[in-house]
This record gives structure tokens, C-alpha cells and sequence, in this order.
């Protein structure tokens, strides 16, 4: 910045806190990137799917590093396209003004002196504030300042983005399960069905590990349809897991053991044997 | 010089408003044409003002001589007038027993020249003052003559679809700085002006600024600082006339230069010391319109040159 005016201290101060501002709106896009993608990525289950095969590892937290990088890419981006020019952050006339002043700094006119003390007298009343506030978003007839809308953007998102998380680490008890082991063993014995043959291996592959939502959380709602939300719940850990491998893992496919509705019904929660019930009635009537 | 041009720059406002005062003594109404002239007058241009017969043309360029006090001539063009009746002609006198060629001054020496009716003179004599228009000076036979500074032509014309009128050529329109078209009064400016010219005394006007403070205006106009954004914007509406659907043939760099010159006075007359948008887009449809040439096609249609220059601003 050549020239001997003085306005051109200010322009150069106010320029110092442009800069400020445009490397926070760059963190705040970059922020408010990451963050989408993210959640995108939590309600696609990748973050748990990355948790739940690499728990120990750094890539357990790579969901959060990708979002990271692309955010910064996409805000990178952003400031690219959007060609900010520190002149149409002043007010119209004193951008128009200033513009002018310094495309002339070189030149020793008296209009030109005249208008660097105009804009001198008036710069030095600009403040971060006022450079903060000229820069705006429209929605009709209303404005509002640019970073203030970014902040909301970026607090909403966070928000959204820790409910989400939080939903998806909910831990299940296998309380509810138990119910239903309970059943079996009481159907065998009612019907003297003998046990099926254990295929070893894949009983000895379990871990213990439940993928995926119980169906017991939606079976709560008016609504019957079952509904699995995939990896959206995964990753926790059951404390009981023997009576859950065999209930799950042994049963032949087509392979189904006639359960007396009366007694099915008795061995519910009595919460949920209302709506257990109407569900069945449902499926009999072909609904 | 520089302490004259400080203490005109400071009057500069009030001389404005005193000549405006005293133009409106005479001229009702019609305030952007008067500042139109004054823009040409500072950014030191030549101005064709057209209007339908009686709507004051004549009128206003006299009252607007009279209150610069500058030298003031007249021409009536006919279509039998000669290029030697506006610069002048060599003379044979006698001078102690000898004989000695003098040149005898036309109208054209003034500081105002106003060239009434311009489009009745044949082409011949049009382009007589095409010299004297560009280059200010006049070259009768041998000898070339300075015109003195400021020197400006206003010109006024009928529209050139009215009986006995020759088209001024493209080259000669070039040189005009501005074109202004003045429109009819509104009904209550026309009974102010039957009120004011039908009483026993005609109002009159007083010289409110003098040669020297003109020329520094005029220098002034020059110094006022425009953005270099703006000044590719007057450049970038200058081009897309070239290219343009609808026209013939665009506008030439000296309407760039014009275009500038002339949103600098303007800026200057309305007390700023920056060069605005809105002074450029004032100043587009005055400076272009003249200088555009629309082809068949678009002339068929009834379009305009200023719906041109005006489709032009609003992309730039």
C-alpha cells in the first residue's frame, strides 16, 4: 500500500480485522461442512461401522477426520467462489468512496486530497463491528449479518449432530430377549421338540456383538411397522450374550417352532403385549 | 495556481447553485438538461441538443453563454451557408500604399459557439467545424489558427425525419460529446412559462462566473478520482456496444474517454469528489446514444439506441 495520505493507516488497520473475519467465516463454513457431512455420515452408520470393526484403532475416529478435511476443503472452496473484496464490506457510498481513494492513492490532486480526508475522517470511525455487520444474508425483505448466521448454522448443526450421536449409542438390555428364550424352552417342552443341531462353528463366532436396532423400541410406538435402522445402534455390548447367540444363531431357516398364541402373549411384557397382540392379529388378516 | 484551484474547489458548490439559479430565471423546468450541458461545458466537450422546433433550445444555450460571460457567437445554418462564413476568410487591405492579406475572424473564434439548427447546413459546411471541433484550431488556406480556450459547440437540431434537413455524418456525431434531447415541458412548467413571457419584461441573467474560474473547473473535473472498477465497467459498456444484437456499428475508445470525462463532471456538479455508479449510468444513454448505429432490422422493430445503451448498463 503505497501513498503518503493518512486514511491509508486505516484502511490498512481495517484491513488487518477483514482479514480476521474472513479466516473465521473460513472456519466457521469449514465447521459447518464438516458437520453436515458428518451427520450425513451418522445416519448412513458409517461412523458406527468404523467403530465397530476398528474400536481400538485410529480408524475408529476416521468418519470424524474425513469430515474434518473436507470441511476445510469445501471452505477453501467457498472462499474461492464467493471472491470476497475487503471494499464491499464499508457502507455503499464510503466503499464507492474508498475505492476510489485508493486506486488514486498515487495521484496529488486537490479533489483527491479532499476526498483522502473525507475518507480518513470516516474510516476512523469503522470497527470490527461495522465490518462484521455489512456483510449479509437476504431472506426477502429481511437481513441478517453473515457471521451471526454462520454461528446459528454452526450451533444448530452441532446440536443436531449430538442428538444424533447420542441416539445411536443407546445401549439395549437384554432383558427383552429374555422373555423370548424363556418361551422357547417352555415351546420345546410343550411340544417335546428336540434340540436342533448346534452348528458349532458359527456359535462359537459369536461374540456377543448386536447389529442393529431392536425391534422391541419400535414395537412401543401406535405404529407396527418394524423398522431396522442400519448400524444406527450398533456397537454396544451385551453384558448376557449366551442365550441371545443360541435364540438367534441355531435356528434353521424355515425352521419355525409353533408357539400357542396364549402362552406367546402371557410371556410378554404385559406394556407390550397389547400392541404384540394387534400386530399378529394384523398379519393374520393379511394387513 | 494551485492555492486558485483550492479556493475554486471550495466555491465550487455555490457557483453551481448560482448558476443553475440564473439559468432558471430564464429556462423553466428541463433540470437534467441543464445539467447535461454544464457536464459538457466542464469535462470541455462539444453538446448537440435535439428537440422538436420551439422548446427553448436556442434559448437555453444563450442564457447558459450569458452567465459564463464568455465570448459568444451564433450561427444560423442554411442550407446555403459556406464553410467560409464559420471560420473565416483572408482579406486583401490596404495598408500604407501596400497591399497586405488579413484574416478576418468567422463566428467560429468564440468560446461559445452555438450552431443553430445545424442539420439545414449542407454536409460541406458541416464539416467545416469538424476541425474546429477536434483539433480547436482552423486552417484557412496556409495558416493555421488556435481557437481560444474554452472553446465549446452547441449545436441544436430538429429531428432529421423534418423537410429540409441533412443527417450530420457518423464522424461529425463522433465529435459531439453529448447528445441531449429535450423534452416538452409539463403543464404546470408551460403555464409558468406563458406566465413569465407574456408580461411587459423578460427575465434576465447576470454573469456568475468568470473565464478563469471555468477553466479551472474544468481542471478540476479531470482530478476527480473514479475507481479503476468503474473505469473498466464505462470500457466494458464502451465494447459490449460493438458486439451487441441490434447494432450496426458500436461506439469508438473516444466515447470511453467521453463517458469518463463526462460522469467526472458530473460527479464535480453535484459537490463530489468521487465518481459514483450512478453518475456512469447517468451519463451512458447522452454520451452513447448518438454514436450507436442500429441495424434495419432493430431500427424496423422501433428500437431505440437508448434501449440499447440501457439493456448494456443493466448487464454490466
Amino acid at each position: 500500500m503505497d501513498g503518503s495520505y493518512e486514511f491509508l493507516a486505516d484502511l490498512r488497520r481495517l484491513l488487518g480485522v477483514y482479514r480476521r473475519f474472513e479466516q473465521s467465516l473460513y472456519l466457521l463454513n469449514a465447521v459447518i461442512i464438516a458437520s453436515l457431512i458428518y451427520i450425513a455420515a451418522l445416519f448412513l452408520g458409517i461412523p458406527a461401522f468404523f467403530r465397530f470393526y476398528w474400536q481400538d484403532s485410529i480408524f475408529a475416529a476416521a468418519p470424524v477426520l474425513f469430515s474434518l478435511v473436507f470441511g476445510l476443503l469445501g471452505g477453501k472452496i467457498l472462499r474461492r467462489w464467493s471472491k470476497p473484496d475487503f471494499f464491499d464490506h464499508l457502507d455503499e457510498s464510503l466503499s464507492e468512496k474508498t475505492r476510489a481513494a485508493y486506486d488514486n492513492r498515487d495521484s496529488d490532486s486537490v479533489v483527491m486530497q479532499s476526498l483522502a480526508e473525507d475518507v480518513k475522517r470516516r474510516l476512523s470511525k469503522v470497527g470490527a463491528i461495522e465490518i462484521m455487520n455489512n456483510r449479509r444474508l437476504n431472506f426477502g425483505d429481511r437481513s441478517v449479518p453473515v457471521f451471526q448466521a454462520k454461528v446459528g448454522a454452526v450451533l444448530l448443526l452441532a446440536f443436531v449432530a449430538i442428538f444424533s450421536q447420542s441416539q445411536a449409542g443407546e445401549e439395549i438390555s437384554p432383558q427383552p430377549f429374555r422373555a423370548l428364550a424363556d418361551l422357547r424352552e417352555r415351546a420345546k417342552d410343550l411340544f417335546g421338540v428336540e434340540e436342533l443341531p448346534e452348528e458349532g462353528a458359527s456359535s462359537e463366532e459369536i461374540s456377543g456383538e448386536i447389529y442393529g436396532k431392536p425391534s422391541l423400541a419400535v414395537l412401543e410406538e401406535v405404529n407396527l411397522e418394524l423398522v431396522l435402522y442400519p448400524g444406527s445402534a450398533a456397537g454396544f455390548r451385551s453384558k448376557e450374550t449366551e442365550p441371545m447367540d443360541r435364540l438367534f444363531t441355531t435356528s434353521e431357516p424355515g425352521v419355525g417352532v409353533a408357539v400357542p398364541t396364549d402362552l406367546y402373549i402371557e410371556s410378554l411384557p404385559p406394556q407390550h403385549r397389547e400392541i404384540i397382540k394387534r400386530y399378529f392379529e394384523n398379519l393374520a388378516t393379511g394387513y | 495556481m494551485r492555492d486558485d484551484l483550492i479556493n475554486v474547489y471550495k466555491d465550487a458548490p455555490a457557483i453551481f447553485e448560482t448558476i443553475k439559479g440564473e439559468i432558471g430565471k430564464v429556462v423553466v423546468g428541463q433540470k437534467s438538461v441543464v445539467e447535461q450541458i454544464l457536464v459538457g461545458i466542464l469535462a470541455g466537450g462539444h453538446t448537440l441538443l435535439e428537440s422538436n422546433p420551439g422548446l427553448g433550445k436556442t434559448l437555453l444555450v444563450k442564457t447558459i453563454a450569458a452567465t459564463t460571460g464568455l465570448d459568444f457567437s451564433r450561427i444560423q445554418c442554411t442550407p446555403d451557408l459556406m464553410p467560409a462564413d464559420i471560420t473565416g476568410t483572408t482579406l486583401i487591405e490596404e495598408v500604407e500604399g501596400s497591399k497586405v492579406f488579413r484574416f478576418e475572424e468567422g463566428p467560429i473564434f468564440a468560446n461559445i459557439v452555438l450552431a443553430d439548427e445545424i442539420n439545414r447546413a449542407s454536409p460541406r459546411t458541416q464539416s467545416a467545424m469538424l476541425e474546429a471541433m477536434q483539433e480547436k484550431q482552423v486552417t484557412v488556406g496556409k495558416n493555421t489558427y488556435r481557437l481560444e480556450e474554452p472553446f465549446f459547440v452547441m449545436a441544436t437540431q430538429n429531428p432529421i425525419e423534418m423537410e429540409g434537413t441533412f443527417p450530420l455524418p457518423e464522424a461529425q456525431l463522433d465529435r459531439f460529446l453529448l447528445k441531449v434531447f429535450i423534452d416538452y415541458p409539463s403543464p404546470d412548467e408551460e403555464y409558468e412559462i406563458v406566465e413569465r413571457y407574456t408580461g411587459h419584461s423578460e427575465p434576465k441573467v447576470d454573469r456568475v462566473i468568470t473565464r478563469r474560474e471555468l477553466l479551472s473547473l474544468q481542471q478540476l473535473t479531470r482530478d476527480v478520482p473514479i475507481s479503476d472498477d468503474l473505469k473498466r465497467a464505462a470500457i466494458k459498456a464502451v465494447i459490449s456496444t460493438r458486439n451487441w444484437e441490434g447494432v450496426e456499428y458500436g461506439v469508438s475508445p473516444r466515447a470511453s474517454i467521453g463517458l469518463i470525462l463526462a460522469s467526472k463532471a458530473r460527479a464535480l456538479l453535484n459537490g463530489r469528489d468521487y465518481v459514483n455508479r450512478e453518475d456512469l449510468e447517468t451519463m451512458a444513454r447522452p454520451i452513447l446514444r448518438h454514436r450507436i448505429i442500429l441495424t434495419f432490422d432493430s431500427e424496423r422493430r422501433g428500437v431505440t439506441a437508448d434501449q440499447v445503451i440501457s439493456n448494456i448498463i443493466k448487464s454490466i
